[in-house]
């Protein structure tokens, strides 16, 4: 029988590897799919899953296994991200021209995202209300555990949720 | 179908079918890594061990002191150096005070500790 993800972090906790290559495999994917979608940065995303990894390692012995890992990993994550976003409108916000301008050399992988139309709608909305979507609409997450991993109560899920539906609805009629 | 559900659809078929990509993997091979350091730090757990920057930071700070006292030293009385000590302990634990439920609060939040 397959161990649930919280007796694999229980035996993480007894500094067994193994359960976490067996947590790697089972939710990597989707984890790097969710950073990716809520930075729309590739580079960023990779430094932020990499990270997400470790704070799991790092924070193993805090786990309580009563709790669901799958929403302490994507609270995790979704703070990381969040924090990176403000990093990176702070450094925005400094006029272009303190700054030298990198060019980012055209990556393969990056394209193939950015050709989704999904990924251009998603760009329309703010980092909140984006990941209130990414995480109801394309994870499939409930309310409730939506909730608690962007830290806001139920209700503001909803509006949220709402508020992004109208402006999908308008940048959609945009283009 | 409630609202939300309704809202939930809706947005589904605005985004349309939404690709996912694989974990690059020279970022699978670092979190690996990653993780059998850990591995072994965590398998020597026992042992107190001094990173070298960290040698480093402790043999400076420890010049700096003997700088101070070697320096000052000789010119001051007792009273004034323990006047000095305790002021800059005060002045310490005042910033701690007002610096430390900021970092707190940020930490746990980051770290995901409810």
């Amino acid at each position: 029988m397959e161990c649930s993800d919280e007796e694999l972090m229980q035996d993480l906790q007894r500094g067994e590897l193994r359960a976490f290559d067996a947590l790697y495999e089972r939710h990597s994917r989707a984890l790097f799919n969710f950073i990716l979608r809520l930075l729309r940065d590739e580079s960023l995303a990779e430094d932020v899953f990499q990270e997400t990894c470790m704070r799991v390692l790092k924070n193993a012995g805090r786990f309580d296994p009563r709790a669901r890992f799958r929403t302490w990993l994507y609270t995790v994550a979704h703070n990381l991200s969040m924090d990176e976003l403000r990093r990176r409108r702070r450094r925005m916000s400094i006029p272009a021209g303190e700054l030298p301008r990198p060019t980012p050399e055209p990556d393969p992988h990056e394209r193939l995202v950015e050709d989704e139309s999904a990924r251009r709608l998603l760009g329309g909305l703010k980092p909140e209300l984006r990941a209130v979507v990414v995480l109801r609409v394309l994870h499939g997450y409930s309310q409730e555990e939506t909730a608690r991993i962007v830290g806001a109560p139920v209700g503001t899920v909803k509006s949220r949720l709402h508020h992004a539906l109208k402006r999908l609805r308008q940048v959609a009629g945009e283009t | 179908m409630n609202p939300e559900d309704r809202a939930v659809e809706e947005i589904r078929a605005l985004l349309g079918p939404a690709a996912e990509v694989a974990v690059p993997r020279g970022v699978e091979e670092r979190v690996r890594t990653g993780a059998r350091r850990w591995a072994r730090q965590r398998a020597g757990v026992g042992a107190i061990r001094i990173s070298w920057p960290d040698r480093v930071a402790l043999g400076l700070i420890g010049l700096e002191l003997l700088a101070l006292v070697w320096v000052a030293g000789p010119r001051l009385e007792v009273d004034q150096l323990l006047r000095g000590v305790l002021l800059g302990l005060a002045g310490l634990n005042a910033a701690a005070l007002l610096a430390s439920p900021v970092i707190l609060l940020n930490y746990r939040r980051t770290e995901g500790i409810p």
